[in-house]
């Protein structure tokens, strides 16, 4: 028989195989063995490649479509038809039906991504439309400007090449891109299709010995990428004489803060880790105790031994705050955001130093005008920090936002496109008159924007603060709010309550949010801070669903109705970011305090069950602390192997309503010399474990149960 | 103190976990049954922790996981086999401790680990749970570690292979082969090209005979032209385009004429194949019973045809023969040889997986503004209730007890409607199961009246078995075009309520018989939870839900919404596993 490989390969195929699974891979004799069989060194495969499967494929789009839009010939003329094909992409794009034949008005495309599209206040109210009216209410000509609005959530950098290419069928005068937040998923890839990027960072790893030391290969990386689209932009322009505006978004460095999954600790060589879970705890304490200058002495020593974490920047720029110093604060918050180049979690979209750097040294040469919102927003504030007035998330603009970004981008513009000085100079200032949307718009936008906070595991106060601003709003957004208390209350997959339903059906022009209702498979949280946050903005408006609310609380999670799996999500989760690297059947704490909630009664004691050990051999038991609602109840005795544990919480520590349970882990031990780090770049890349081997497991739990007991007992303290 | 083994089957297709307790099979589940993902591959992580709360367990319990094949043959079979997903730069990353390691990083287990032999663990999972004393095997798959076609014998806790044919011989990717030239995915179409065959003529076996050779005893060889899984990009080469004289049919493009003549005669061949080598297999054991395993074996007209055909007097087919079953093998063989003995009695039922109890789901109801009837306290007016409505037309979805393993639906998660309707084969394709129009229903029957309607002399529990229909009832919906069913048998002694409603509809109808299909819908797997038989009753077409006692006869109140939570639900079709070749990695 022909096409098979040679029978005499096996034995070498055999003698690889057992060389690959001994613990010490002798990698020259690996190398000579895999040669044998064929294999080149970056190639894959013992034979050639070639792919002839029908199914490979892929339908496309039909020919010339920009987008969700298709091209149709009407009376002679190209005009572009939302696709039906793509309907379930038409919530991420304009909510426009058709793009007309370009007529005399001047034609602006804008290309970007979710800011761009003006998410959580779109459609109702968008940057396009809004630059739109600002453009043609002041230029010399009364609307001879047109805003085609091509931006699209979730967009890439890929894909917004992609849109780019397509939308000069629409011959544009000028191209607007508004974008940048979403790129690190680009990055991401370059990093893994990339041996050559692989390599380099294995070396920055050897030499640095922690994954800090990845910083700047990362951001080189990233810059070369952006660098290159930039080319690219330039290279399709340059011909047809198009005019390319960049407008750099700005992250909320003011009330967007790092999740808990950002937070993860990170594995330090030698005692490191131990002591900058120290510092954090003494940075903590000493800030809430109004020691300033002793808070910033211990977050200086957490950036020193860790500028991966953004706890460090994010603890030194709150002093710096209390200090009146919003330049320093500005900085460490800077530093604080970038900390996500490391990969911790499927953190939130934002645009990275190195993004806006590249833009801006780059974009004389690629014959690109910038406008960059960092500086638009710092005159527009005085140099104070841009917050929550001008951002309803971590980059989604708010009415006051769009309008001064608009207005910005506007007076550039104008002068382009209309190839004179225009009146619009006379920056800064209201140059335009103020276009507002709908109330029912913004109060809609801003109880998005409190699920969105809620779901990326912002704090309450900012929680309660959208909730506060919606309903004063609109009291329309009321009983929406009640009704969202209601679902996320109970056991049930969204989707299937009957409350979601109501939202659905009644209350919201919903079709681009639904998302924001609906939880992960198998994962629903209790959103508890959201929900209090609700139940308080209700109670100042004269409607209080306390009661109701705790009573659902006890029926549907109650431990007295209920054994509780604490290590179900709704009893632990309060956000939905999740661990980038490998996930286990177990829970793995990577913080220094782990949180669980318990819905009790008070005076009725519990039992606890648990199974438990610290990933870490340790000589011996070390000790976690176990409290309920700050309540010291004992210490547990773990080690590197599970064990079993039964805890009573006596009656009189519990409380009506949700209980806090703390797990507050041993001070990890000393972690040598030799970081895993190490071990990982010895192997071929692999993301997942290069993270595990970069961020440290404080402690581990396999089985964690509540249930009641059936008498009231007293606290005896274990 | 009782020993307890896990079994696990995983990095393949369709990962799946078990658990024995004493010798007792306690649990079993897949994957993809918690995680959503067709076929999903990954370490059975929540199927685990299933296992051990079924089984009132913690992992300290543990005293061994068993696993379902040897890694490193199967990396030196991969190695040799010059699969393109394999270079120098990626190779140290297929280290074949890493299954080791993934079993103690994921799963937190630090016990011991036995590996087992893929074609071992299969014919284990067929002959341990045959419940025979002593036994031939035959399993038959796509690959495992080298072998891809087995015989072997069995005997008490004995189990031992005497005969094998190895990669890239396979009639197992001879079949997969031929399944992705006609269009559909490896791995999981095949049963369609089982069920397209009736529809065709044999004007291919020529051809198809061509690429496979059979020797005079147990072995046989592929012609290699045909082929081209050895790269793991794709199944064929075009020398089969050529030798079939028709391109390969794109997907989701029409089915001609000449593609279901080439299911047939794939089937001849097969069948062909098939019997000659288990008369093989009996003439060198000289034993009655025959065990068969691996996926090949859930081809249930093959099975029929070699039972007829060859001097073997009795046939255990296990119902999950692919390779989730492998995980139930390998805990057998762990059990045999740390126990010394087999585990206890018969496989007699699959009702293995998760149950949820009444006062969970009648929470669940009462949070949803689905309108549902409260039977708890009646299940006979339940059982007539529900007969009542398929006698109506009504296609119902059936919630009920602990989910089945393996393939099949038996009545703990179905899809249930009236054999006697002709328009109920076309309805629940394209309105309820969303798929190909061709695809056959089975029926289920009361056992007791099983002879009255299908050449059947025994039992068919797990519907392995096709047979001719013989019922003087004209039943449509499950009657394939050749007049063949693909049988299962009923009986109280192992699925009491579902036996029950045959009985309620065979009271009202005369008619024993319900059609019965898994309750899902086209790329997802079978519904666990009650949420999920929730959310496919709100997305299909199906009439009715009885989930345990409680029936909902309408989703009116919701229908405002029907198309928000599709969409929502209607994430990429993401399956774990490469439906174009199958995937040797």
């Amino acid at each position: 028989m022909s096409n098979r490989p040679r029978e005499d390969l096996k034995s070498t195929a055999t003698s690889l195989a057992k060389l690959l699974s001994s613990d010490r891979v002798d990698k020259k004799a690996a190398g000579h063995l895999l040669e044998q069989l064929g294999y080149g060194v970056s190639e894959k495969g013992g034979a050639g490649n070639h792919d002839n499967s029908p199914r490979s494929r892929k339908p496309s789009l039909p020919a010339g479509s920009i987008g969700i839009y298709s091209p149709e010939t009407i009376e002679g003329e190209i005009h572009y038809q939302r696709n039906i094909t793509f309907k379930e992409k038409w919530p991420l794009c304009a909510d426009v039906a058709t793009i007309p034949p370009k007529g005399p008005r001047k034609r602006i495309v804008l290309l970007g991504e979710s800011v761009a599209r003006g998410y959580l206040l779109d459609p109702g109210y968008t940057p396009a439309k809004v630059l739109e009216a600002y453009l043609n209410g002041n230029s010399p000509g009364q609307g001879e400007i047109e805003v085609i609005d091509l931006a699209e959530t979730n967009l890439t950098m890929e894909g917004l090449k992609q849109r780019y290419q397509e939308c000069l069928a629409l011959d544009p005068d000028l191209v607007i891109f508004f974008a940048g937040n979403n790129w690190r998923a680009d990055m991401e890839l370059s990093i893994v299709r990339s041996p050559e990027n692989i390599k380099k960072m294995m070396e920055a790893l050897v030499r640095h010995g922690g994954i800090a030391g990845l910083k700047g290969v990362i951001e080189e990386i990233f810059a070369n990428l952006v660098d290159s689209f930039l080319s690219y932009v330039h290279q399709l322009a340059a011909p047809t004489g198009i005019q390319v505006v960049f407008l750099i978004p700005e992250y909320n460095l003011l009330d967007c803060r790092s999740t808990s999954e950002e937070q993860f600790v990170t594995k330090l060589m030698g005692e490191g880790t131990r002591k900058w879970v120290t510092a954090l705890k003494e940075a903590r304490a000493a800030f809430a105790g109004g020691h300033i200058d002793e808070a910033e002495s211990h977050a200086a020593n957490m950036i020193a031994l860790d500028p991966t974490n953004p706890l460090g920047f994010e603890i030194m720029a709150d002093c710096q705050l209390k200090r009146g110093n919003q330049a320093g604060a500005r900085n460490n918050l800077e530093l604080a955001r970038d900390t996500a180049l490391f990969f911790r979690t499927n953190s939130k979209p934002r645009v990275y130093s190195v993004v806006r750097k590249t833009i801006l040294e780059k974009a004389a040469a690629y014959q690109l005008t910038v406008v960059d919102l960092s500086a638009v927003f710092g005159l527009h504030l005085k140099n104070k920090i841009p917050g929550r007035t001008l951002f309803f998330d971590y980059c989604h603009l708010t009415v006051e936002g769009i309008q001064v970004a608009m207005e910005a981008l506007a007076k550039r513009v104008a002068a382009m496109v209309l190839k004179e000085q225009t009146s619009l100079q006379t920056y800064p200032g209201p140059a335009y008159p103020q276009i507002y949307p709908d109330r029912q718009v913004s109060a809609l936008a801003h109880l998005l924007a409190a699920i969105h906070n809620a779901h990326w595991g912002q704090s309450y106060e900012i929680l309660y603060y959208h909730c506060t601003c919606a309903l004063r709003l609109s009291d329309k957004i009321a009983m929406p709010m009640v009704h969202y208390c209601d679902m996320m209350s109970r056991q049930a997959s969204n989707v299937l309550c009957r409350s979601f339903e109501i939202l659905a059906s009644k209350y919201f022009k919903l079709d681009r949010h639904m998302y924001a209702l609906r939880n992960p498979r198998n994962y629903k949280q209790m959103d508890l801070d959201l929900v209090n946050a609700m139940v308080e903005a209700l109670k100042d408006t004269g409607l209080n669903i306390t009661t109701p609310i705790n009573e659902l609380r006890a029926e549907e999670h109650g431990v007295l109705r209920h054994q509780l799996n604490l290590l179900r999500s709704y009893y632990h989760s309060s956000s939905y970011g999740e661990y980038n690297g490998t996930k286990t059947a177990y829970f793995q704490a990577r913080e220094p305090v782990s949180r669980f909630f318990v819905v009790a009664r008070k005076g009725i004691a519990i039992r606890l069950n648990a199974t438990l050990r610290i990933p870490q051999a340790a000589p011996g038991m070390v000790k976690a602390a176990l409290y309920v609602n700050d309540v010291p109840i004992g210490e547990i005795g773990i080690s590197d192997q599970w064990s079993d544990h039964t805890i009573i919480v006596a009656g009189d520590v519990c409380s009506d309503g949700v209980n806090i349970v703390t797990i507050q882990w041993p001070i990890p031990a000393d972690q040598g010399s030799r970081n895993e780090l190490f071990a990982a770049s010895d192997a071929s890349f692999n993301p997942q474990s290069l993270l595990d081997a970069a961020f440290y497991v404080l402690g581990e739990i396999m089985h964690f149960k509540a249930q009641h007991l059936p008498l009231p007992s007293v606290h005896h303290p274990a | 103190m009782s020993l307890n083994i896990i079994g696990i089957s995983a990095y393949y297709h369709d990962s799946a976990c078990c658990i024995l307790q004493d010798g007792v099979l306690k649990a079993a589940a897949q994957e993809e049954r918690f995680s959503g993902q067709k076929n999903d591959p990954s370490l059975p992580q929540k199927a685990f922790l299933y296992c051990l709360e079924a089984a009132s367990l913690k992992i300290t319990d543990i005293d061994c996981i068993a696993y379902y094949e040897d890694p490193i043959k199967k990396l030196a079979r991969q190695l040799w086999s010059g699969n393109k997903k394999i270079s120098a730069a990626t190779i140290f990353e297929k280290k074949n401790t890493e299954v080791e390691r993934q079993l103690r990083k994921l799963l937190g287990y630090y016990g011991p680990v036995k590996y087992y032999d893929h074609h071992l663990s299969h014919a284990a999972s067929s002959f341990f749970y045959s419940g025979f004393p002593e036994a031939a095997t035959f399993t038959v798959d796509g690959v495992g570690e080298w072998a891809t076609t087995t015989y072997g014998t069995g005997s008490g806790p004995r189990l031992s292979l005497f005969e094998e044919v190895i990669f890239p011989d396979s009639i197992g990717l001879l079949y997969s082969t031929i399944t992705s030239f006609l269009g559909f995915s490896v791995n999981s179409g095949e049963y369609k090209v089982m069920g397209l065959a009736p529809y065709g003529a044999d004007r291919y076996s020529d051809q198809l005979r061509q690429m496979i050779t059979s020797d005079s005893a147990g072995g046989y060889h592929l012609d290699m032209r045909y082929f081209d899984f050895l790269e793991g990009s794709c199944m064929y080469g075009p020398a089969l385009e050529e030798l079939l004289g028709l391109p390969p049919r794109l997907k989701n493009t029409e089915i001609l004429q000449a593609h279901t003549d080439i299911a047939k005669s794939l089937q001849v061949v097969l069948e062909e194949i098939l019997i000659e080598k288990a008369n093989y297999l009996h003439a060198k054991t000289g034993l009655d019973n025959l065990c068969m395993a691996g996926g090949v074996a859930l081809n249930c007209v093959a099975n029929g045809k070699i039972l007829k055909n060859s001097p073997f007097k009795k046939l255990f087919v296990q119902p999950a023969a692919g390779d989730a079953g492998c995980a139930l093998g390998a805990a057998a063989l762990a059990n045999a040889e740390l126990a010394g003995e087999p585990i206890s009695g018969r496989l007699d039922h699959v009702y293995l997986g998760p149950k949820f109890g009444q006062a969970e789901i009648a929470a669940l109801l009462g949070a949803t503004a689905f309108q549902f009837k409260d039977y708890r306290n009646d299940t006979q007016e339940l059982l007539d209730v529900t007969a009542r409505r398929i006698a109506d037309g009504k296609v119902v979805g059936w919630f009920h007890g602990n989910m089945e393993f393996g393939p099949r639906s038996l009545g703990a998660r179905s899809i249930l409607a009236d054999p006697r309707d002709p328009t109920m084969r076309d309805r629940i394709n394209a309105m309820v199961k969303k798929r190909e129009a061709f695809r056959p229903f089975a029926p289920a029957v009361l056992e007791s009246h099983v002879r009255q309607h299908f050449d059947l002399d025994h039992a068919s529990p797990f519907m392995l078995e096709t047979c001719q229909v013989i019922s003087r009832l004209d039943l449509p919906a499950v009657t394939h075009v050749d007049g063949s069913a693909r049988v299962q048998t009923v009986s109280e002694e192992t699925n009491v309520r579902f036996a029950g409603l045959l009985k309620a509809f065979h009271k009202i109808t005369g008619c024993p018989i319900l059609l019965n299909t898994s309750f899902n819908v086209r790329d997802k797997p079978i519904v666990c939870t009650p949420e999920d038989a929730l959310l496919c009753f709100l997305t299909t077409d199906i009439d009715c839900l009885i989930l345990e006692d409680f029936v909902i006869d309408s989703k009116e109140d919701l229908k405002g919404v029907v198309e928000v939570i599709t969409s929502l639900l209607a994430e990429r079709v993401s399956t774990g596993v490469n439906p174009d070749v199958y995937t040797f990695i």
